[in-house]
C-alpha cells in the first residue's frame, strides 16, 4: 500500500467518522464522547456496555445509530422470563411438498448487524450466556449446526445501575467481552433544553443513511492497519499490569482496592481502541495519549475491586485516573 | 539543586569559620571563600559534563515529542524505521515525522531556562562569595601553624636567653609555654591564653632590653658625630647597621696601625667606652679600645638581630593570643556545661560551724566560686564580681585573697563588731542567700574592664604592646 493510498484511507475514515457522528448529533443531545467511544467499539470489532439512569437516551442513541449506519437493527428487551431461544432462534418443524416433516432453523433477533441488548442484566445468566458466544465468536450454535452471523456485527447492551432489584449482575467473563463500558450522564440544563425542543414538538428530527455497510467493514480494516511503536504498546501493557495487585507493576492504589485486574482482553481493547481514535485525530500512528483516552472505557469494567473499595466508596474511575496520573510515558 | 547544596556548604563554612576562626585558603583567601569557589567550579566542571554527554536517540526522540507535542511522532516514526519490513504506513509516519522535525525549534524544545529557585540560590551564593571575598581580614592569612612555629622559636630563643642569665624558674617557664604553642590541646583554653599572655609579656620585656641597646647605639653615634676618621662608622649607625659599624671600627683600628696614631680624644673615648658591654673600662690601649669597642657593637648587633626574630615571632604570637580571645568571645552568652570540680578538703562545709557569732565561709566562697565559673557568671558571686571568663592571672589565687573572711549579722542575735556601720559594709544576694562582706576584706580583683579601659596616657592596656613596639623598633619602622 502506497503512502497516498494509506493518505486517502486516513481521510476516509475521518470522513465516514464525522459524517455519522455529526447525523447522530441531530438526534442525540450532548454525549459526544459516548457516540465517539460507540463509534470506537463499532470499528474496532468491540460490543458496548451502556451503563445510565432511565431516560437519558441509551436505546434512542442505538436506533439512531442503527439508522445512521443502513444495518439490520434489532431490538431485544431482557427480563427474567425471556430465554435463549427468544434471542439466537428456534428449530420449528416445517413441512414440504411432498408431506414430509423436517426442522428449519427460524433466527432469532441475534441476527442482525445491531443488536439492542436493553437491560441485559434483567435476564438470567442462562440468556445472558446465550448472547456469550455470539459476542465472541461472531457465531450462533443452535441443535448441531453454527449459523455464522453477518458482519458487522454489534451488540449494544444497556443496563441501569439504580434498580438491582430482581436483576442477575452480569459475571466478570461477560463483562469482559465488551470492548467498551459507557456511562451516559444526565444531560445539563442546556442540553435538556435542545432535548425538550427536539422531542416535544410535532415533527420529529430525521436522520439520513450516511455509510453503507461495506465502508463500515472498510473503516473496521483500516482501524487494524493503524502501526503502533513499542514504546506506546509498553505503556498499554504496564497500564494493564499496574491495575493488578499481585505484580510487581502494581499501582499502591490497586494494591489496596483491586482484587482482580484487567485481562488481556482489556489490553487489547486499549491498542484497538487507540488506533481507532489515532485514526479519529488524523494520526498514522498510535500515540500515548490515545491510549490514555481510551482506557477508563476500556478497563472500568474489567477492574474486580474489593471489599475495602467498597466499603470506601472507590470506584474503578478513581484507581484509573489516579493511574493514568502516575504512570510514567517512559 | 547543585547550586543550593553549594550554598548549604558554603553557610555551613561560614559557622565553622565564626565557631573556629578563619582557617586560611588558597590564594591568599579565607577558607569560605576558597571553598564557595571551588563548589562554583565544581557545579560548572558538573554542567558542562552533563551538556557534553551524548544523548541516545530514543531518549532524544521522546524528549521532542513530549516538548513539542508531536504526541509520540518522532518516537514511532523512529521505531517503525527499525522494522524490516517496511509499510505504506510506517512511510506515512516517517513523512509526517520528517515534516515536524523541520519546523521544530530546538530552542523552544529545550529552552535554557534556569528555575528561580536556582537563580535565587546562584544569587545568594553570588553574594556570599563577594561579601567574603571583600570582607575585612581579620588575621594575616599565613598559615596557623606557622604562626605558631614562629612564636614557638621566638619564645624557645628567649628561654635560652634565660638559661644563659641563669633564670632556670624563667627557663623552664618559658619552656612550658613553648610546649603550649606547639601543643595546644595539652592545656585547657584558659591556661592556653594565659601562657600566650606570659610569653608577650616576657617578649614585652626583652623588648625594654632591645631599647637600652638602642641606647647605646644612640649614644656611641652622638659621641662620634662630626668626629674626623669615624664617618663610616657614624653614617652605618645612622642606617641603623650596627654591624657593619663594628667592622667600620675594626678597619679604622688596623689602618691607624701605630698606638700613638691611635690614640683617641675624649669623645672617641666615650663612645669606645659606651659601645664595650663589660663595666670595666676598655684599657689604655687604643688598638685594644677599638677592638673591645668593635665586640660590643658586634655583641649588641646580635641581641638587636634576635630581638628582631624575637619580634617577629610575637607578631605570631599576638595573632594567635587574638585568636583564642576571639574564640573566647564567641562563647560569651553561651551556658557551657558545668564543670563539676571536688571541694578542696581544706576547705570547710557551707554550712560550718559557726565560730563566736562568726561564719567561716571559705568553703562556701570557694563552692560559689566554682559554680559561677561552670555556669559562665549567670548567678554572680557574692560580691558581684564573677570572674567566669578569667583572661589572665591565676583566678583561683586572686579568689582566695579577695576572701579572706566576711562577717555575717545573724538574724535577732546582737552583733559583737558595732562599728561595722553600713558604709563599712558590702552586702549582696546570691543563690546561697544573703551575705554581708567587710569593705576592707575585699581586695580590689582583676577585671576584663580594666583590660579594656585606657588608663591616664589613654591607650589600653591590651594595646600597649603596639605603641611600645612602634617606640622601640626603629629599624623596622624606618624601613617600612
Amino acid at each position: 500500500m502506497s503512502t497516498i493510498e494509506v493518505a486517502q484511507r486516513i481521510a476516509q475514515f475521518q470522513k465516514n467518522f464525522h459524517l455519522v457522528r455529526d447525523e447522530v448529533a441531530r438526534v442525540i443531545v450532548g454525549n459526544d464522547d459516548v457516540i465517539a467511544g460507540v463509534m470506537t467499539c463499532l470499528l474496532a470489532r468491540g460490543h458496548v456496555l451502556l451503563e445510565g439512569i432511565p431516560g437519558v437516551g441509551k436505546t434512542k442513541l442505538v436506533q439512531t445509530l442503527a439508522d445512521v449506519l443502513h444495518l439490520k437493527f434489532s431490538r431485544i428487551q431482557f427480563t427474567p422470563d425471556l430465554m435463549p431461544g427468544d434471542i439466537i432462534g428456534t428449530s420449528i418443524v416445517r413441512e414440504d411438498e411432498g408431506g414430509r416433516k423436517y426442522f428449519e432453523f427460524q433466527p432469532g433477533p441475534i441476527f442482525a448487524n445491531m443488536v439492542l441488548a436493553d437491560e441485559v442484566n434483567r435476564a438470567t445468566p442462562k440468556t445472558q450466556s446465550s448472547l456469550l458466544e455470539a459476542m465472541q465468536e461472531n457465531s450462533v450454535s443452535a441443535g448441531k449446526t453454527t449459523h455464522p452471523l453477518e458482519q458487522p456485527f454489534f451488540v449494544l447492551a444497556t443496563m441501569n445501575p439504580l434498580e438491582m432489584e430482581g436483576t442477575y449482575p452480569l459475571p466478570e467473563a461477560q463483562l469482559d467481552r465488551f470492548f467498551f463500558k459507557l456511562k451516559m450522564g444526565f444531560p445539563g440544563v442546556d442540553a435538556l433544553h435542545e432535548v425538550l425542543d427536539r422531542t416535544t414538538q410535532s415533527r420529529d428530527p430525521h436522520v439520513e443513511r450516511v455509510l453503507r455497510q461495506g465502508e463500515i467493514l472498510e473503516m473496521r480494516d483500516t482501524a487494524r492497519e493503524v502501526p503502533i511503536a513499542r514504546p506506546v504498546q509498553d505503556y498499554a501493557i504496564r497500564l494493564t499490569l499496574a491495575t493488578h495487585p499481585e505484580s510487581e507493576h502494581g499501582h499502591e492504589l490497586a494494591k489496596k482496592y483491586v482484587r482482580f485486574g484487567a485481562s488481556p482482553r482489556g489490553t487489547q481493547a486499549l491498542i484497538l481502541g487507540a488506533k481507532v481514535h489515532a485514526l479519529i485525530a488524523d494520526r498514522a500512528h498510535v500515540a500515548i495519549e490515545d491510549v490514555k483516552a481510551v482506557a477508563l472505557p476500556a478497563l472500568r469494567h474489567r477492574l474486580l475491586l474489593n471489599f475495602e473499595a467498597e466499603a470506601d466508596r472507590v470506584d474503578a474511575d478513581a484507581i484509573l485516573t489516579r493511574i493514568l496520573d502516575q504512570l510514567p510515558a517512559g | 539543586m547543585m547550586l543550593c547544596a553549594v550554598l548549604v556548604v558554603s553557610v555551613i563554612a561560614v559557622l565553622l569559620d565564626a565557631r573556629f576562626g578563619p582557617w586560611p585558603g588558597l590564594f591568599g583567601t579565607s577558607f569560605v571563600v576558597t571553598l564557595a569557589v571551588l563548589g562554583l567550579l565544581m557545579v560548572a566542571v558538573i554542567a558542562l559534563v552533563q551538556i557534553s554527554r551524548p544523548i541516545p536517540v530514543e531518549i532524544a526522540a521522546a524528549v521532542a515529542d513530549r516538548e513539542a507535542g508531536l504526541r509520540d511522532l518522532l518516537t514511532s516514526a523512529l521505531w517503525l524505521r527499525r522494522q524490516p519490513v517496511p509499510s505504506g504506513w510506517a512511510e506515512v509516519v516517517e513523512q509526517r515525522a520528517a515534516a515536524a522535525v523541520l519546523v521544530l525549534d530546538p530552542r523552544r524544545i529545550v529552552p535554557f531556562a534556569m528555575p528561580s529557585a536556582t537563580k535565587f540560590a546562584a544569587g545568594l551564593a553570588v553574594l556570599l562569595v563577594a561579601a567574603l571575598w571583600f570582607s575585612p581580614r581579620l588575621v594575616p592569612a599565613e598559615p596557623h601553624a606557622a604562626m605558631a612555629a614562629d612564636a614557638a622559636t621566638a619564645v624557645r630563643e628567649l628561654a635560652a636567653e634565660a638559661g644563659r642569665r641563669g633564670d632556670a624558674e624563667a627557663q623552664a617557664r618559658l619552656e612550658q609555654i613553648v610546649d603550649a604553642i606547639e601543643r595546644p590541646g595539652s592545656l585547657s583554653p584558659d591556661e592556653q591564653r594565659r601562657a600566650l599572655a606570659d610569653a608577650q609579656a616576657a617578649i614585652e620585656r626583652r623588648n625594654v632590653e632591645a631599647a637600652a641597646d638602642w641606647d647605646k647605639v644612640r649614644q656611641v653615634a652622638d659621641a662620634l658625630q662630626g668626629r674626623e676618621g669615624f664617618e663610616s662608622v657614624t653614617a652605618a649607625l645612622e642606617r641603623h647597621d650596627v654591624r657593619a659599624a663594628a667592622q667600620a671600627l675594626r678597619d679604622i683600628a688596623q689602618a691607624r696601625g701605630a698606638p700613638s696614631a691611635a690614640v683617641p680624644d675624649d669623645g672617641v673615648k666615650a663612645a669606645l667606652q659606651a659601645a664595650v658591654e663589660s663595666e670595666q673600662p676598655a684599657g689604655n690601649d687604643a688598638i685594644d679600645q677599638f677592638r673591645r669597642a668593635a665586640e660590643g657593637l658586634e655583641q649588641l648587633a646580635e641581641r638587636l638581630d634576635a630581638q628582631q626574630r624575637i619580634n617577629q615571632g610575637g607578631r605570631s604570637l599576638a595573632a594567635l593570643a587574638e585568636s583564642g580571645a576571639r574564640e573566647a568571645m564567641s562563647d560569651v552568652g553561651r551556658f557551657r556545661p558545668p564543670k563539676t570540680a571536688p571541694n578542696p578538703a581544706g576547705n570547710p562545709a557551707p554550712d560550718g560551724s559557726n565560730i563566736d557569732g562568726t561564719m567561716a565561709r571559705l568553703g562556701a566562697l570557694d563552692e560559689e566560686r566554682q559554680f559561677v565559673k561552670g555556669v559562665g557568671g549567670r548567678a554572680g558571686d557574692t560580691s558581684g564580681d564573677g570572674d567566669s571568663e578569667p583572661l589572665l592571672g591565676d583566678a583561683a589565687a586572686k579568689i582566695d585573697v579577695k576572701y579572706k573572711r566576711e562577717t555575717v549579722e545573724l538574724p535577732g542575735a546582737e552583733s559583737r563588731h558595732e562599728e561595722a556601720d553600713a558604709e563599712s559594709m558590702f552586702y549582696a544576694a546570691s543563690r546561697r542567700g544573703e551575705s554581708k562582706v567587710m569593705a576592707t576584706d575585699v581586695a580590689p580583683v582583676f577585671r576584663r574592664v580594666d583590660e579594656e579601659s585606657p588608663g591616664r596616657e589613654r591607650i589600653a592596656l591590651r594595646h600597649r604592646p603596639i605603641v611600645r613596639n612602634y617606640f622601640t623598633q626603629p629599624r623596622e619602622q624606618g624601613s617600612k
